[in-house]
C-alpha cells in the first residue's frame, strides 16, 4: 500500500470515530427507542411556523446527523409532548416549569442535546405566557417553547461555562424570524462572550432598524435594548433618539429607559457624543438634560464635559436650568433586565457635597452668567 | 375614561364628571382637618410640589423608611419632560401649615423597558401596575418615624376597613389633606393593579396611601393612589406586593 493511500483510509476511519464519539457523548444514556419521536410528523398544524434551526456542533467542527433520524431521548421525548400538548390548549404553566425542573435537574449534556435537537426542528408552540425578565435576566416568562427552551440553554451554558447557547444564538442572530428568540440569543452571547460588544452593538444596530419589529414591537424585543446599555456604545444613541420623537408608544419607553440608563452605564461617552452630535436629542432638551445629570461631577472628565454643555450657544438657558437641578436630584429606573444590573443603591452625601462645590466654583467665578440666578437658587436649596 | 392623577394643580377642571351616574354609590375624597392631618400615622402623609418640562404640578406621597417617600411613578417621570425637579415633599400639610419639608436628592422608579404607562396608554388597566416611585432626602422627614407598610394584599380585596389620602387639587385646593373610605373591597385587575368603583379619587391625590387595618388594629400603607375614572366612577391603585416590597427594602433608606 502507498504511503498516500494508507493516510487517506487512515483519516477516514478517523472520521468516523469521531462521529461515533460525538453521537454516543450525547446519546449516551438513551434508552433503546421504541418510537419516532413526534418532532418529524407533526399531528397538527403548528401554531408557530417551523423553523429549522442550524444545529450548532459541540465540537464547532462537525455537524450532528439529523435529529429526526435519532432516536428519542426520554427528555427530548418530554419536550415533543409538551409541544403537543401546548398545540392542543391543554398544557398549563406548571406543565411548562415542570419541564424545565426536569432538564434542570438532568445532566447537562442530556439536557443540551435534547434542546438542541428539538430546537434544529423549527417546531414551535405558544405557551400563552409574556416574555417576562425575572432576577439576572432569567426569564419569568417566555412566548414560545422555543423561547423558553433557549433560555434554559443560556442557563446551563452559564453553569457549565460551554458554548451551546452562544453557537445556537449566533445562528438565530443571521436570521430574523422572531425578536424574542433575538432578544435571549443577545443575552446568551453576551454572557459567554463578553468581549463581543461589536457584534452585539451590530445586531442591535439591526434590530433597532428592522421595519417588521418596530412596527408591532414584542415586548422581547423591547427587553432586548437592555443590550444598548450592556454595550455602551453610543453610536446606538442615534437610533434610540429617533423613536423617543416617534409615535409608537412602546418603542419611545423602551427607547427613553434604555437612553437613561445608557447615560447612567457610560456617562462620559454619552456626555461626549452629544456634544460632538449637537443635533442628536434637541427635539427633547428637558429629556438630554437628564443625561448630562447623570455626571460624576468629581470626575474631571465627567466635569468639563457638562461645563463644556453648559457652555454651548445651542443649548437653551431652560435647558441648563434641569440640567442644574437633575444635578442636585439624579434619577435611576429599577428593573429587572435581560442583562444589566439594577442600579446600586448609593450614598448621596458625597456626592451632594462635590455638586455644592462645583456649583459654588461656577457661582463664584461666574463663568456661566446667564445660570447665576438658578446656581444661587440651588446653593440656597443644598444648603436647607 | 382612566387617567393619571399626578398632576392636576395646573390642569383645568373637568366638571363633567360629577353628570356621571355611578352604577354603585360611590364615596368622595373629603378634607381631614387639620387635626387629623398632623397625627400619626396620617402625619406621615405629604404634598409633593414638583417640575415637569415647563410646568409645576402637585401629587402625594407617604414617609415609608425614616428619610424616604413612596410616591407613584409617573408623579416622576414623564416621556416629554423626563425626570421631574424640585420635588418639594411638604409632611403634614393642611392650609398653609406643615410639619416639616424637604427637597428630595434621589429619585427611583419602579419600571423597565416595557411597563408603565406608555406601554399601554393611559386608559390600559395594565398601564397602572408598575406605576411606583420613591424619593430619597438628605435627613429623616419625620424624625425617624414612618407609617407602617404591608405587602399583604389581602388587605385591600378582603373584608379588611381601608381608607384612601392625598392632597386632591381637582375640586380641593390641592394643600389639605383628603381622604376617601371604600364601600366594597378593591378588585385585582391586572398584575398589582387594582380598582374599586366605591370610591372616586381627585387628580393631585396620585401617589398618597391607601391605609389598610390588620390583624391588631394597626393601619399599614397597603397600596398607592395611582389613577380615576369617571365613567364609571372608579378609583385605581397600585397595591404593595413582593417586588415592592423588594424596592422598598433595596432603594429606601
Amino acid at each position: 500500500m502507498k504511503p498516500r493511500t494508507a493516510a487517506l483510509i487512515f483519516l477516514g476511519i478517523l472520521l468516523c470515530l469521531t462521529i461515533e464519539v460525538i453521537y454516543k457523548i450525547r446519546h449516551a444514556d438513551d434508552p433503546v427507542p421504541d418510537e419516532v419521536p413526534a418532532a418529524s410528523e407533526p399531528a397538527t398544524p403548528s401554531p408557530q411556523a417551523p423553523r429549522a434551526t442550524a444545529l450548532p456542533s459541540i465540537t464547532g467542527s462537525l455537524s450532528l446527523p439529523n435529529p429526526a433520524q435519532l432516536p428519542a431521548s426520554p427528555l427530548y421525548a418530554r419536550i415533543t409532548a409538551l409541544l403537543e400538548k401546548l398545540r392542543h390548549g391543554g398544557a398549563s404553566s406548571l406543565d411548562l416549569a415542570q419541564l424545565a425542573d426536569e432538564l434542570s435537574a438532568a445532566d447537562k449534556r442530556q439536557a443540551f442535546s435534547a434542546i438542541l435537537d428539538f430546537l434544529s426542528t423549527g417546531q414551535d408552540a405558544s405557551t400563552g405566557a409574556e416574555f417576562t425578565i425575572g432576577e439576572n435576566g432569567r426569564l419569568a416568562g417566555a412566548p414560545t417553547l422555543r423561547v423558553m427552551l433557549m433560555d434554559l440553554l443560556g442557563r446551563f451554558s452559564d453553569q457549565t461555562g460551554g458554548a451551546e447557547a452562544a453557537t445556537l444564538a449566533r445562528t438565530v442572530l443571521e436570521t430574523k424570524d422572531s425578536a424574542d428568540e433575538w432578544a435571549v440569543s443577545l443575552r446568551n452571547i453576551a454572557r459567554h462572550e463578553p468581549q463581543s460588544v461589536p457584534y452585539l452593538a451590530g445586531k442591535m444596530q439591526e434590530l433597532l432598524s428592522n421595519a417588521p419589529w418596530l412596527t408591532k414591537p414584542s415586548a422581547g424585543m423591547l427587553e432586548a435594548f437592555d443590550v444598548a446599555v450592556f454595550t455602551k456604545d453610543p453610536k446606538l444613541i442615534p437610533p434610540l433618539a429617533a423613536m423617543i420623537g416617534g409615535e409608537n408608544q412602546p418603542l419611545r419607553r423602551a427607547a427613553a429607559v434604555a437612553l437613561d440608563r445608557l447615560s447612567e452605564a457610560a456617562p462620559l461617552q454619552v456626555m461626549t457624543y452629544l456634544n460632538q452630535n449637537p443635533r442628536v436629542m434637541a427635539d427633547h432638551p428637558f429629556i438630554r438634560a437628564d443625561y448630562f445629570s447623570k455626571a460624576d461631577l468629581a470626575d474631571p472628565q465627567q466635569r468639563q464635559a457638562v461645563e463644556l454643555y453648559i457652555s454651548r450657544p445651542d443649548v437653551a438657558l431652560e435647558e441648563k436650568t434641569k440640567l442644574l437641578k437633575g444635578l442636585v436630584a439624579p434619577a435611576s429606573f429599577v428593573s429587572e433586565n435581560l442583562l444589566t444590573q439594577p442600579p446600586p443603591p448609593v450614598d448621596d452625601a458625597v456626592r451632594l457635597a462635590t455638586v455644592e462645590k462645583t456649583t459654588g466654583e461656577w457661582l463664584k467665578s461666574n463663568r456661566f452668567p446667564q445660570l447665576q440666578p438658578e446656581l444661587i437658587r440651588l446653593q440656597s436649596h443644598l444648603g436647607r | 375614561m382612566k387617567r393619571l392623577l399626578a398632576i392636576a394643580a395646573l390642569l383645568p377642571v373637568s366638571f363633567s364628571v360629577w353628570a356621571a351616574e355611578p352604577v354603585i354609590p360611590a364615596a368622595y375624597p373629603k378634607p381631614t382637618g387639620a387635626q387629623l392631618a398632623q397625627t400619626f400615622p396620617y402625619s406621615m402623609i405629604g404634598q409633593l410640589l414638583f417640575e415637569n418640562g415647563r410646568s409645576f404640578y402637585s401629587g402625594s406621597g407617604t414617609v415609608i423608611r425614616p428619610k424616604s417617600v413612596l410616591t407613584a411613578g409617573h408623579i416622576l417621570y414623564d416621556f416629554d419632560g423626563g425626570w421631574s425637579t424640585n420635588l418639594l415633599f411638604q409632611r403634614g400639610l393642611y392650609g398653609k401649615t406643615g410639619l416639616s419639608e424637604q427637597y428630595a436628592t434621589r429619585i427611583y422608579v419602579l419600571g423597565g423597558y416595557r411597563e408603565s404607562v406608555n406601554r399601554y396608554g393611559g386608559d390600559d388597566v395594565r398601564a397602572f401596575s408598575h406605576d411606583m416611585g420613591g424619593l430619597v432626602f438628605p435627613k429623616p422627614l419625620a424624625n425617624g418615624s414612618t407609617a407602617g407598610w404591608s405587602s399583604d394584599t389581602s388587605l385591600l380585596t378582603g373584608t379588611s376597613y381601608n381608607i384612601a389620602f392625598g392632597y386632591g387639587a381637582e375640586f380641593h385646593t390641592g394643600d389639605d389633606l383628603l381622604s376617601v373610605v371604600p364601600t366594597a373591597p378593591f378588585e385585582s385587575i391586572s398584575g398589582a393593579f387594582l380598582e374599586n368603583r366605591s370610591l372616586y379619587f381627585e387628580s393631585g391625590m396620585s401617589g398618597g396611601p391607601v391605609f389598610a387595618r390588620g390583624d391588631k388594629g394597626l393601619l399599614f400603607v397597603s397600596g398607592i393612589v395611582v389613577s380615576g375614572s369617571t365613567d364609571p366612577v372608579a378609583g385605581g391603585i397600585r397595591a404593595l406586593n413582593s417586588t415592592a416590597a423588594a424596592f422598598i427594602q433595596r432603594y429606601l433608606r
